[in-house]
């Protein structure tokens, strides 16, 4: 609790400047919005058609015309990254968001509620866990067969049982401060007690985590591309244009390295994200 | 006391599982409370002193259905709140509420002020739209705080300004009854002061009951008209102020009185009595469970557990010796 202060600043703009102040949040927010508006903006600023071949330029090195050079089939890689950022970004927003959003609902409900219902949901949740995360979605995608929905289904379900957790944990923390039973003793609903004052206050560290799991989910994505569990070929997507590239790697090194700088660079932003909003939100953290 | 009294506590139980041991694990049964009976009649303070750890507090939440009793009854105005189903307790949620020791954490952070103290109108039905802002105005007015602070957030307040918020929350639904669970312990002593004198103004303006659960005899003193003493989950002594106080007739009443400090440099502290800190109420000492540190007891104390029994007129004790 803040030091009682009766005209202090108000919260949102204190968090907003310790946010601000940071310069890895905003070198983090540069990079996941660039790759973003790349993303979005790829059929106006992709040089060639992603999957347009061109057998006079097979495994063409960085050029002027091919700035990231081309692959085996002369397909330009620039363009193929750039159109798979719209994939592989795709589904790792999407994979997360269902992940956060299942997640956050069952473990708050869980953690508000208790008993043999939250003892089975963290029983659910433990052998969920248990299993490596790549593994299970390997799994699941291989049960299910690739594709764009059953890869985003595969991801969101390895997110869930981690965001439940966390939810859990924060709803429960909750509980034991007394403006729950305030809120009791008014006679408001549960449901009214769990998403409107429960959950507005775990929803700092919801997001913090989430920013987290959205670079392990565009990982996985990558991850299960790699090993061609992903969108069938010839749509491009970043761990796909790696393994492509793996076959030429001494060759042809560009075709790999690209695909995987544009991965490092996401996955570096949301990290420098994901600490700078914990710092940010943290009230312990030096002004 | 009222003929007909607002609150009814009777033979009030509370009893709390906990399993420990490794490897085979035990179930000890903590009597929080343990059979604990009183009433509040109507714009009546009524004091429930003790110390920590007797289920003082337990009691007002056991009797705002915060959580369930395991034995007993509560009336309130006649309604059985124990049994009350889904619209009842609703109904007696807006005659009955609570406000809590520690202001910082009994509000929401998130949450500004107007929606702090407008949300249960707009839950009750008693404001909506632009009914609301005069509402939840006219509740800050009557705590003593401007209209200006109605945007602001929690923490943007001083410790007895967030009480004044707590209590104008607790008033917003017009209760009749109000469970102040040590409303000014948290706070500094001026401000104790304040918080006070509000509570009596609004005690007397709204004729509202209080169930005043405090350890600090001083205060309850001040402010209650009735005082029941609690010791590890039961009540051992009820009886009007200031009489209990200026003539206890249980031996921890004495206690309390002896280790309460009066403000006369005259009297010294006496502490004539075995210090040490009460028994653990997972294994409470058998027969009166104050028997341990009682400088009077008998055989027959540590034996039998002694009824509440009225020795004076409205003053009630349990204790074999004490007449």
């Amino acid at each position: 609790m803040s030091a009682p202060a009766p005209t202090a600043a108000a919260p949102r703009s204190s968090a907003f400047g310790r946010a601000t102040r940071s310069g890895g949040l905003a070198l983090g927010v540069l990079i996941v919005v660039a790759s973003i508006a790349a993303a979005v903006a790829a059929p106006w600023i992709a040089p060639f058609d992603p999957n347009a071949q061109d057998v006079l330029l097979v495994l063409s090195p960085p050029d002027t015309v091919h700035p990231l050079g081309t692959d085996a089939f002369g397909r330009d890689v620039l363009s193929r990254i750039l159109w798979g950022a719209r994939i592989s970004l795709y589904v790792g927003f999407v994979a997360t968001l269902a992940g956060v959003v299942i997640g956050t609902v069952i473990g708050v409900v869980s953690g508000y509620y208790g008993g043999l219902v939250d003892r089975l949901v963290v029983a659910a949740t433990d052998v969920l866990l248990s299993f490596p995360q790549l593994i299970m979605g390997l799994l699941l995608v291989a049960v299910l067969g690739a594709s764009l929905t059953n890869l985003i289904i595969a991801i969101a379900v390895t997110a869930v049982p981690a965001f439940i957790r966390m939810a859990r944990g924060s709803t429960m923390a909750m509980r034991e401060r007394d403006f729950v039973d305030a809120c009791r003793a008014l006679g408001y609903s549960d449901m009214r007690i769990m998403f409107l004052h429960v959950l507005p206050n775990i929803l700092d560290e919801l997001v913090v985590m989430a920013s987290l799991w959205l670079a392990t989910a565009i990982r996985t994505e990558s991850t299960l591309a790699f090993i061609g569990l992903s969108v069938p070929p010839p749509t491009s997507t970043w761990g796909g244009i790696v393994r492509e590239g793996f076959d030429n790697l001494l060759d042809a090194p560009w075709m790999s390295i690209f695909p995987s700088l544009a991965i490092l660079a996401v996955m570096i932003g949301l990290n420098l994200i994901g600490d700078g909003l914990r710092d940010a939100t943290d009230p312990r953290s030096p002004q | 006391m009222t003929a007909t009294p607002l609150l009814d506590i009777r033979d009030l139980r509370k009893i709390y599982k906990t399993r420990r041991g490794w490897p085979i694990p035990k179930t000890a049964l903590v009597r929080a409370l343990d059979g604990v009976s009183f009433t509040v009649g109507r714009g009546e303070a009524l004091g429930v002193v003790g110390e920590s750890g007797c289920g003082k507090s337990t009691v007002a939440r056991v009797a705002l259905r915060l959580q369930e009793a395991d034995g007993g009854a509560v009336q309130f105005d006649g309604t059985d709140v124990l049994a009350a189903g889904k619209t009842d307790l609703r109904t007696l949620r807006r005659r009955m509420q609570m406000v809590f020791q520690d202001p910082a954490s009994s509000l929401d952070g998130r949450q500004r002020i107007i929606d702090a103290l407008g949300e249960p109108l707009r839950v009750h039905g008693i404001a909506s739209g632009a009914a609301v802002k005069p509402a939840v105005v006219r509740l800050l007015d009557e705590v003593g705080l401007p209209p200006s602070a109605v945007d602001r957030y929690p923490h943007e307040f001083s410790g007895g300004q967030r009480q004044r918020i707590g209590i104008a929350r607790a008033l917003a639904l017009g209760p009749d009854l109000i469970f102040a669970d040590e409303p000014v312990s948290a706070l500094d002593v001026s401000v104790q002061a304040q918080i006070l004198k509000l509570l009596e103004t609004l005690r007397r303006e709204r004729n509202l009951a209080f169930v005043f659960i405090s350890h600090d005899l001083g205060v309850v003193r001040y402010f209650c008209q009735r005082v029941v003493v609690m010791y590890l989950g039961r009540v051992v002594e009820t009886g009007p102020v200031p009489e209990i106080f200026v003539d206890p007739l249980h031996p921890y009443t004495r206690l309390l009185k002896l280790s309460s400090p009066e403000p006369d440099p005259a009297r010294a502290v006496a502490m004539a009595f075995q210090e040490g800190e009460p028994p653990s109420p997972v294994d409470p000492p058998s027969g009166c469970h104050f028997h341990p540190r009682c400088p009077i007891a008998v055989d027959r104390c540590r034996t039998e557990a002694p009824a509440l029994r009225e020795l004076r007129t409205g003053r009630h004790a349990a204790c074999h010796l004490a007449t």
